[in-house]
């Protein structure tokens, strides 16, 4: 799942990349590269629950309630620069992936699962950098080394430098 | 005017009557040929439809909406036998891939017929890389098939993101293809060797699933 994520993630970010490169410009009709980084984002979510072996929600913090909040306000930004369809989705998206990755780091301890914490933690990490690139992009614009938005992306690669090593320290149980 | 109603007429005639004189696999086999050709069919109405909707001309239909439609019209079929007929997962696998050599067929009888049929190397290219893109995207979703039916949870949230694979794939074989000269080329030489690639990891990608089958 781990290779799945990383693999449809890099197809989104190519077929971006081969657009602006050949055309000059980023895709205006197309939602290709969105799909295939929120099929990064399921498989991500459909690596948890196989690590925890259980599709229910076993603990409901009020705390992670903040977690729709936060994606639902996110997406009412966006919707403001973007299509109300795609930042709905994305919405439901994160908000799972990052309730399920708050709930597994909850449960780590409790589960006997100390190995995985460090999974978590880089999921809910992507997820933050995520949504901080997204809005980094929403007004900063120009190509230069001061614009946060670069910043974000270089963070992004690290954390999936890092995905294989906490995957690993996840497994080795 | 390239007449594909007509051409699909004239290719599917001689598979449905070998339809009538063959019986269990051949003729679901059969079947999944034509439905892949009549997807091929749809697929160029229904993106012609959204780009002419959308204010699109053909160059952004065949980067940006192709992918997504071709992908979702070769799907349904494979869906609909999933769902109605629950057979064997291997014989879904099949019936998937049958469904893209189906396409693809059709895919290139139609760009013969537009483009003419006079350099063998070029059409060597095109052939081989068109169905070689659609196999290797109709592999996509055989794995998901494979890997994945088995859980009702895994199988929805599962097909949809191997579907997205798909449509990603598909979307940078043609923006490649689309360009001329040596990236052309290499466009159509990338799906080459990504079923190479996956010939060599089918073994163990589709061996626990068909081993759980036996049992």
């Amino acid at each position: 799942m781990m290779f799945l994520a990383a693999f449809v993630y890099f197809l989104g970010d190519l077929y971006w990349q081969l657009y602006l490169i050949f055309f000059g410009e980023t895709p205006y009709y197309s939602h290709i590269p969105y799909l295939s980084w929120y099929a990064s984002y399921l498989f991500l979510i459909l690596l948890i629950v196989g690590m925890r072996g259980d599709s229910r929600i076993k603990v409901l913090h009020p705390l992670m309630l903040v977690i729709p909040l936060f994606t639902v306000g996110m997406a009412i930004f966006f919707m403001q620069r973007g299509d109300y369809i795609s930042n709905i989705i994305c919405a439901v998206i994160m908000s799972i992936l990052m309730f399920r990755a708050t709930e597994g780091l909850m449960m780590a301890k409790k589960e006997g699962l100390e190995n995985t914490r460090l999974l978590y933690i880089t999921i809910l990490a992507l997820c933050v950098t995520e949504y901080a690139s997204w809005v980094f992009s929403s007004f900063w614009t120009e190509d230069s080394i001061s614009n946060p938005y670069f910043w974000a992306d270089s963070v992004l690669s690290i954390i999936f430098l890092l995905f294989p090593f906490s995957l690993r320290k996840a497994v080795n149980r | 005017m390239n007449y594909i109603e007509n051409i699909f007429v004239c290719l599917v005639a001689p598979l449905l009557i070998t339809i009538v004189w063959t019986r269990g696999k051949t003729r679901r086999m059969m079947s999944f040929l034509i439905l892949g050709m009549l997807s091929c069919l749809l697929s160029s109405y229904v993106s012609t439809f959204i780009a002419t909707s959308q204010g699109a001309d053909q160059l952004a239909a065949s980067l940006e909406f192709a992918p997504f439609v071709e992908e979702v019209m070769k799907l349904i079929p494979v869906v609909f036998y999933l769902m109605v007929y629950g057979p064997e997962l291997s014989d879904a696998a099949d019936g998937t891939l049958m469904v893209a050599v189906g396409f693809a067929t059709f895919e290139n009888v139609c760009f013969l017929v537009g483009n003419g049929a006079d350099s063998i190397w070029h059409l060597l290219i095109r052939g081989f890389g068109t169905a070689t893109v659609h196999v290797v995207c109709a592999l996509f979703i055989a794995l998901g098939i494979y890997r994945l039916w088995d859980s009702e949870w895994l199988r929805f949230a599962g097909g949809l993101a191997l579907l997205a694979v798909a449509i990603t794939f598909h979307g940078i074989f043609n923006i490649l293809v689309s360009q001329p000269g040596v990236v052309g080329i290499i466009g159509y030489i990338i799906p080459l060797f990504t079923i190479l690639f996956t010939a060599f990891f089918a073994r163990h990608l589709f061996t626990q699933t068909i081993e759980r089958e036996r049992q």
